[in-house]
């Protein structure tokens, strides 16, 4: 190993050796022989690779690369010892040269290696004689072959100009389109182009249902596919659709193109487009369905006037079928006093004149007479000639009873127009022309029909009447509907305005109504004066009134005045008399002189009272609010107030405020509780509830005392002036009390009553409006 | 009596009314110096001194107080106060109204017109009479007589 590493690490190391100059006995001419001669081996052993390597690079063909480049290599390690030894005379470095000579040894064992596997195969290649009798024979066959080739050349010229021929043809005729089993487009000639409006760039590669318009239905495509895809050829009408949305119609034969197993394995489609066919036939189809479904009867003849269509809409108008009259001359439709007629519009018809809508009747199937209209225009065949007529019937019938109907209806409007008294009733146009004007008002205001009917107002009314109509006239043209009023010689009339409009809420007529309201206007008048008397009347009445009112209340003054002085006389002169004298009276003297006392001041109060009921109805009633409990404790207080021992048991609800003139309302309260007080005097327990409730939307106050009570029956007189229940021997009291009272709730909108039982007690009631 | 000198004029035409009335001032010292009259004309010629009362009566010297009733015959009392309160020599002498009226209109007139008071004369006979006599404490005694009617002598 040390040797190895010695060895490498001096390879180039010649200090080991002499050089071989001084090895041996080297005469000059054996060294130079030597080095020269290992010189020339080396410098051709160099030569020989770079020769070999110039061949190998310019060849193409060249087989067996790496045996050149192995021998090459081996030439030149070959070389590169004989160069060591020559070098070795003066450097000898062995140990190099031993290392060449080992690469030198594995290169040619390599090379004979190759050399062995490859030689027989070198060996196998032709010789070149063997070459040149191959070629020699190889030119005869390649003449043979040429010869054959020119023939089939020639054929297949022929043959290709044969098919461009056929394929010219058909590419110039039809549209023709390839596409594999699948339906992927694969060939497309201009034509298919031309009508799909897409390149070919962009059909090719696509499915072929690019160009589907989606008209046909389903199972009609798939019975295609099925057909198609069985190997045999498909014919039929296709609607298909170009780039542009558009449609075209083709007629389509699809031939299968079939493999060896009858699968096939593409499709030529050969189609002629049928577009221009297709709309004729559609608008022709269109055409006879207009004619079928038109409600006119549409009928052709003959120059015979033999019956040559009949569409439906005559079927319905004259009841025949087609199979009834197709074939039948045009008679069976015109009754013979028409016939005369109808030969004239032949005839006219017959010279290629076009006979406008007549008016006629001719006749059905069951004989009636029906109404028509009826146009008639030649039919000309290619060439111009007139083969026959084409009428178009109308059915009128209905028309014409409309217009009967009509007719009837506008006199029946006429007449009523016409024939309510004391009226005038007129239409009027834009114009203010005069359409319609009916009603007997028009010849007592001194107009003639015929001299305004369809005549402007401006022109036959007078200036004045105009102006004082035409403000009116723009109104309702406006389309207001309003009345006047006018006076027009000695008629009083009312006009109505009415406008009448159209659909769209045009005014396009102004309808006037004027009605004769002369005697209503006279009865108004009779009762303005009526009316202007009756409040004359009405007046005297009230100053008669209130002079009867005064009288009455210089009556009460002189009542009260001069009834009270008296009566203060007698008291006081039977006072003087008791004072003066009463030595001089005894017991029954002055007993008599109390009495005419009593008696006197009982006369008194009755005037008192009398007076104040006499007011009361003359009092006028002003309303505030009331504080009820406030003034039914100061009224108890004040009645109380000789009475301070008073017994009585008070029993006082709450009492709601209520509207009521104070002072009055207070007297109420007075005599009433007063009057409980009173009659409740005698029992052992005198009670008195005083309460309140809503009664009928009124508040209504009770009081309620256990006193005397009263006979229920006797309850209406109570409220009655100087009307009593009780003696005065009982209880005192004028009998003005409750009459009072009632003539004060009454002036406040309310009402009293009642309930009462003897020895039980009473109670009144009294109601004030609001609650 | 001094006709120059008096304290009360009763004008009451109803010479019962009146006969109450005079006894129950003199009951209570007030008639001294009391002079009756039964009609509104007398009653005027009283207080302006004409008629029968012009040689007897000066107009410098007018009553203390008039007791005037209203319903008389002739001259009422209402037309009686018209005058004298239409009157700048008399139209400051106290004058009460009695009258057996309670009527509004009259009550209203006679304020009006200036009345002192206005008494209703009631018919019971012991009110009566305390009525007078409250006007003779009140009117003669209780109120302050106004001094310039005496105060304007010449």
């Amino acid at each position: 190993m040390h040797q190895i590493i010695d060895f490498f690490s001096r390879i180039f190391d010649s200090s080991d050796w002499p050089p071989r100059w001084h090895c041996g006995r080297w005469t000059e001419f054996h060294g130079w022989l030597y080095i020269i001669s290992d010189l020339l081996i080396w410098s051709a052993y160099f030569t020989i690779p770079l020769v070999i390597l110039k061949y190998v690079s310019k060849r193409q063909d060249i087989r067996f690369v790496r045996l050149y480049f192995l021998f090459a290599s081996f030439i030149l390690a070959c070389g590169s010892t004989h160069f060591l030894d020559a070098a070795a005379f003066w450097f000898p470095a062995y140990r190099l040269n031993g290392l060449m000579r080992l690469i030198t040894g594995i290169l040619s064992w390599v090379t004979v290696y190759y050399l062995i596997r490859f030689l027989p195969i070198a060996f196998s290649l032709k010789s070149q004689t063997e070459l040149e009798i191959e070629i020699e024979q190889r030119k005869i066959a390649e003449h043979k072959v040429i010869q054959l080739n020119e023939h089939l050349d020639k054929k297949i010229l022929e043959r290709t100009s044969e098919i461009s021929d056929y394929k010219y043809a058909l590419d110039e005729s039809s549209i023709v389109a390839i596409t594999d089993s699948k339906g992927v487009i694969k060939h497309v000639n201009t034509n298919f182009c031309k009508i799909s409006k897409y390149s070919r760039e962009e059909l090719i590669g696509k499915d072929h249902r690019i160009i589907n318009s989606g008209y046909h239905s389903k199972e009609f495509i798939r019975d295609l596919w099925t057909t198609i895809s069985r190997g045999k050829i498909w014919k039929g009408e296709l609607k298909n659709k170009a780039k542009d949305g558009g449609t075209y119609w083709v007629d389509t034969t699809i031939v299968p193109f079939v493999s060896a197993l009858g699968i096939p394995h593409q499709y030529i489609a050969i189609r002629s487009d049928i577009t221009n066919r297709k709309k004729a036939e559609e608008e022709q189809a269109l055409l006879a369905l207009i004619v079928n479904s038109s409600d006119d009867a549409i009928i052709s003849i003959n120059l015979e006037s033999i019956i040559t269509s009949w569409n439906r809409g005559a079927g319905v108008l004259f009841g025949y079928s087609q199979e009834e009259v197709l074939g039948k001359p045009v008679m069976v439709l015109i009754a013979s006093e028409r016939l005369e007629e109808d030969s004239r519009v032949i005839g006219r018809v017959a010279q290629g004149e076009y006979v406008k809508h007549y008016e006629t009747e001719w006749i059905d199937k069951s004989g009636t007479a029906v109404h028509i209209s009826l146009n008639a225009s030649p039919i000309r065949n290619v060439e111009g000639n007139i083969v026959g007529s084409s009428k178009i019937i109308r059915n009128i019938s209905e028309r014409k009873s409309a217009e009967a109907k009509i007719r009837q209806s506008e006199h029946l409007y006429k007449t009523i127009a016409s024939s309510i008294p004391g009226s005038l009733i007129c239409l009027l146009d834009t114009d203010y022309r005069y359409i319609l004007i009916e009603g007997d008002m028009l010849e007592n205001l001194g107009y003639r029909k015929e001299e305004l009917l369809g005549r402007k107002c401006g022109d036959v009314l007078s200036a004045n009447r105009f102006a004082d109509l035409i403000g009116d006239f723009k109104r309702v043209f406006q389309g207001e509907t309003f009345n006047t009023e006018v006076k027009i010689l000695e008629y009083d009339l009312t006009y109505r305005y009415v406008p009448l409009k159209d659909e769209k809420g045009m005014v396009y007529r102004a309808m006037i109504v004027a009605i004769d309201v002369t005697e209503l206007k006279n009865a108004q008048r009779h009762i303005n004066e009526l009316n202007v008397a009756l409040e004359q009347k009405v007046v005297r009445r009230t100053k008669e009134l209130a002079m009867v009112n005064q009288e009455l209340e210089a009556f009460t003054y002189s009542v009260s005045h001069d009834l009270r002085a008296p009566l203060r006389g007698i008291i006081g002169f039977a006072k003087m008399l008791e004072e003066d004298y009463a030595s001089k009276m005894d017991r029954e003297a002055r007993r008599i002189t109390s009495v005419i006392t009593t008696n006197t001041l009982k006369m008194g109060r009755l005037i008192d009272d009398l007076l104040a009921f006499s007011r009361m109805g003359r009092q006028d009633i002003v309303k505030s609010k009331i504080d009820t409990e406030a003034l039914v404790k100061d009224v108890i207080s004040e009645l109380l107030h000789h009475d301070p021992n008073s017994r009585i048991e008070w029993d006082i609800q709450d009492l709601p405020s209520i509207d009521g003139s104070i002072d009055i309302i207070r007297q109420v309260w007075t005599n009433l509780i007063s009057n409980a007080i009173k009659y409740s005097g005698k029992k052992e327990q005198p009670r008195i509830e005083i309460g309140s409730f809503v009664h009928d939307g009124q508040r209504v106050f009770s009081i309620k005392d256990n006193g005397a009570g009263f006979d229920n029956k006797y309850k209406n007189k109570l409220f009655k002036v100087f009307q009593r229940l009780h003696r005065a021997d009982e209880f005192e009291g004028s009998g003005v009390g409750l009459a009072l009272v009632t003539k004060i709730i009454s002036k406040h909108g309310g009402k009293v009553w009642a309930e009462g039982e003897v020895g039980i007690g009473a109670c009144f009631y009294f109601s004030l409006p609001g609650s | 009596m001094n006709q120059n000198s008096v304290d009360v004029l009763l004008v009451e035409d109803n010479p019962d009314d009146a006969e109450l009335m005079i006894r129950e001032l003199r009951k209570n010292h007030f008639s001294n110096n009391l002079f009756h009259v039964k009609d509104g004309e007398e009653a005027l010629d009283f207080i302006f001194a004409t008629g029968k009362f012009s040689e007897v009566r000066n107009t410098l010297f007018p009553p203390k107080l008039v007791l005037l009733d209203i319903q008389m015959p002739k001259l009422n009392g209402i037309e009686v106060l018209q005058k004298i309160r239409s009157d700048e020599r008399t139209r400051k002498i106290p004058v009460v109204i009695l009258t057996s009226s309670n009527q509004d209109p009259d009550i209203r007139t006679c304020y009006n017109l200036g009345a002192n008071s206005y008494i209703v004369k009631p018919v019971d006979f012991d009110k009566f009479t305390e009525a007078i006599r409250n006007i003779g404490f009140y009117w003669l005694l209780l109120n302050m007589p106004n001094t310039e009617l005496k105060g304007d002598l010449p």
